[in-house]
């Protein structure tokens, strides 16, 4: 694991940091807003939207209605403003759990070429800084001595591409043969043709996209028969006292931490909002059916009692 | 009891009176909720409710034909999925893993004893007892090919995460055998008869894997022997409850005269 060491914090982030902080951290930029407490036909625009595939003009940002056309380019701006102290970010956040997460996530995946078996063709989506395309690929050559296997990451942000590209220097696909960073939306995914894919994995980015609908159907129309759509996402935690401590946390706590840590709190804003307006467990699954793939029993894992969720399909 | 800012906010609590009801998603509408929910209790009228689609039926049945080679390890889940077809990575469906493929063996072989009724009902006529150790010798049968894996399997339905599943299979297959031999009892037996068949089933599997016996006579010994325990402890304790009961009577009985004596 040649880019581990890159991952924990070494003094020259926190220097980074600080000069960040001492930049902004008075003067602080508000991109979306505050959020509008009383827009409490929220969720019932969620609903339609999904029922109906977005006739409506607008979609949500956040707690924020906002037009579709706008919020590609919102999110693209959270990411970009995000992306140099994602991984620090993440690690404040999540208590450095979202590491374990993602681990468990490529091992339950367990990518490779296997005796007898082609090389895979993986399409990272969303994966910006690589931090799933560089776990696979070293899971990959290291579980199963996998050198050929490939990941394809796209992202719309091309700030977190770069992020991803400077990183993968550093490791041993420095010389860019097994992983390519491309910019591509997920609703679309113009430069992937038709079934040629075996994995389709998105770990955190689901919740960010325009039209989840349209992105499953672009997954399903890229995966080969047999393929499998994987996903990462925050989700809903099932125990009730821990839900409240957790809502309690992330409405209050992260925002700040965003303010002082990275000097951007709108951008975590809007982050723990996107993860308040994300579906159940449940109602994900049914997405992911009505795309046209097959889930096995409830067709998600709960981690971490929910907080995170695992959801797979498979193309048949 | 969550009134929190936050929660109520999140959750949407307060709906303005425009919006009535919310659009319930278009996969848990009514007509999915009658074809696919599970059932608490038994039905003459509805299909039982299979968990596997026929894809995944097509890769787990083909998976375990690999089982005595592999055993139960993802391996022969990989061979499962190219053997009918699919990808080497179609296994990371499967929630579970090499456990899905466990639970797929049990639910199969449990469903397949219904199968039998006809036949048994015949051969062992009305005794409860014959019906009851051939619904078991049926069900043993199905591990002989796979029983040099089977301790893998027992190794995986121990770990702590599977345990309720494991026991909640082990469970519906003694419920199934009590409900296949008509027994229709409503009292607290309905308890003690499915733990102690449970008991003796799981016990005889376990015997089962150690077993080197030609065609696997000493299990079926076995089986016998801890059927047999278990009849003399149910007429033993069915004794000693009618003995407490008449005892218990007679006293109250005599107490009473006693007292209206004076």
């Amino acid at each position: 694991m040649a880019f581990l060491p890159r991952q924990a914090l070494r003094p020259s982030h926190f220097l980074r940091l600080r000069q960040v902080v001492h930049r902004r951290v008075f003067n602080v930029r508000y991109l979306s807003g505050s959020a509008p407490l009383g827009n409490s036909n929220a969720e019932s625009k969620v609903g339609k939207e999904q029922g109906t595939q977005a006739t409506s003009k607008t979609t949500h940002f956040g707690f924020k209605d906002v037009p579709e056309y706008e919020k590609e380019e919102l999110v693209r701006e959270v990411f970009s403003s995000v992306a140099k102290s994602y991984d620090v970010m993440n690690d404040v956040m999540s208590f450095g759990v979202h590491r374990l997460w993602k681990d468990h996530f490529v091992a339950k995946l367990d990518p490779g070429r296997r005796p007898g078996g082609e090389p895979l063709s993986i399409l990272d989506v969303a994966g910006g800084t690589g931090d799933i395309a560089f776990r696979m690929l070293d899971w990959a050559s290291d579980i199963h001595n996998d050198h050929q296997s490939k990941v394809l990451v796209v992202d719309i942000n091309d700030d977190m591409l770069k992020e991803g590209h400077k990183r993968s220097l550093t490791t041993r696909y420095a010389d860019g043969s097994r992983i390519e960073f491309k910019v591509q939306n997920a609703e679309f995914l113009d430069a992937v043709p038709d079934n040629s894919q075996d994995l389709y994995t998105v770990a955190f980015g689901i919740r960010n996209f325009t039209n989840i609908p349209a992105a499953l159907r672009a997954a399903h129309r890229i995966l080969k028969p047999g393929g499998v759509f994987a996903c990462l996402e925050f989700s809903k935690v099932n125990v009730g006292i821990l839900d409240m401590i957790y809502q309690q946390y992330s409405f209050n706590i992260i925002p700040l931490m965003g303010q002082l840590v990275a000097a951007d709190r709108d951008s975590y804003q809007y982050l723990v909002e996107s993860i308040a307006r994300f579906p159940s467990q449940k109602e994900f699954a049914g997405m992911i059916k009505d795309a046209g793939f097959e889930i096995s029993g409830d067709g998600y894992e709960d981690l971490t009692f929910g907080v995170a969720a695992i959801h797979t399909g498979v193309k048949v | 009891m969550y009134l929190t800012s936050a929660t109520i906010f999140v959750h949407n609590f307060k709906m303005p009176s425009s919006v009535i009801v919310r659009r319930m998603p278009a996969h848990l509408s009514k007509a999915t909720f009658c074809r696919l929910r599970r059932r608490s209790y038994h039905s003459y009228d509805h299909l039982p409710y299979n968990p596997y689609t026929p894809s995944q039926e097509k890769i787990l049945s083909s998976a375990l034909k690999h089982v005595p080679e592999y055993g139960f390890v993802k391996q022969s889940l990989v061979q499962g999925c190219r053997d009918a077809g699919y990808l080497d990575t179609t296994h990371a469906v499967f929630q579970d893993g090499v456990f899905d493929l466990v639970k797929f063996h049990l639910y199969t072989e449990r469903n397949k004893l219904a199968a039998l009724k006809q036949q048994i009902d015949e051969e062992e006529g009305k005794s409860i007892g014959k019906r009851i150790r051939r619904y078991c010798t049926e069900r043993l049968k199905a591990n002989e090919p796979i029983i040099s894996k089977w301790t893998e399997a027992i190794a995986i339905m121990g770990l702590p995460q599977n345990i309720p599943q494991s026991l909640e299979e082990l469970a519906k297959l003694s419920d199934e055998i009590w409900f296949l031999v008509d027994n229709k009892t409503s009292d607290f037996d309905w308890y003690t008869k499915r733990a102690s068949l449970a008991a003796v089933y799981s016990s005889t599997e376990l015997y089962m894997t150690q077993d080197n016996s030609p065609r696997f006579e000493k299990t079926y010994k076995f089986l016998d022997r801890r059927l047999a325990v278990v009849q003399n402890a149910g007429s033993s304790i069915s004794n000693m409850a009618s003995w407490a009961s008449f005892t218990c009577f007679a006293s109250i009985n005599l107490l009473q005269s006693q007292f209206s004596r004076g």
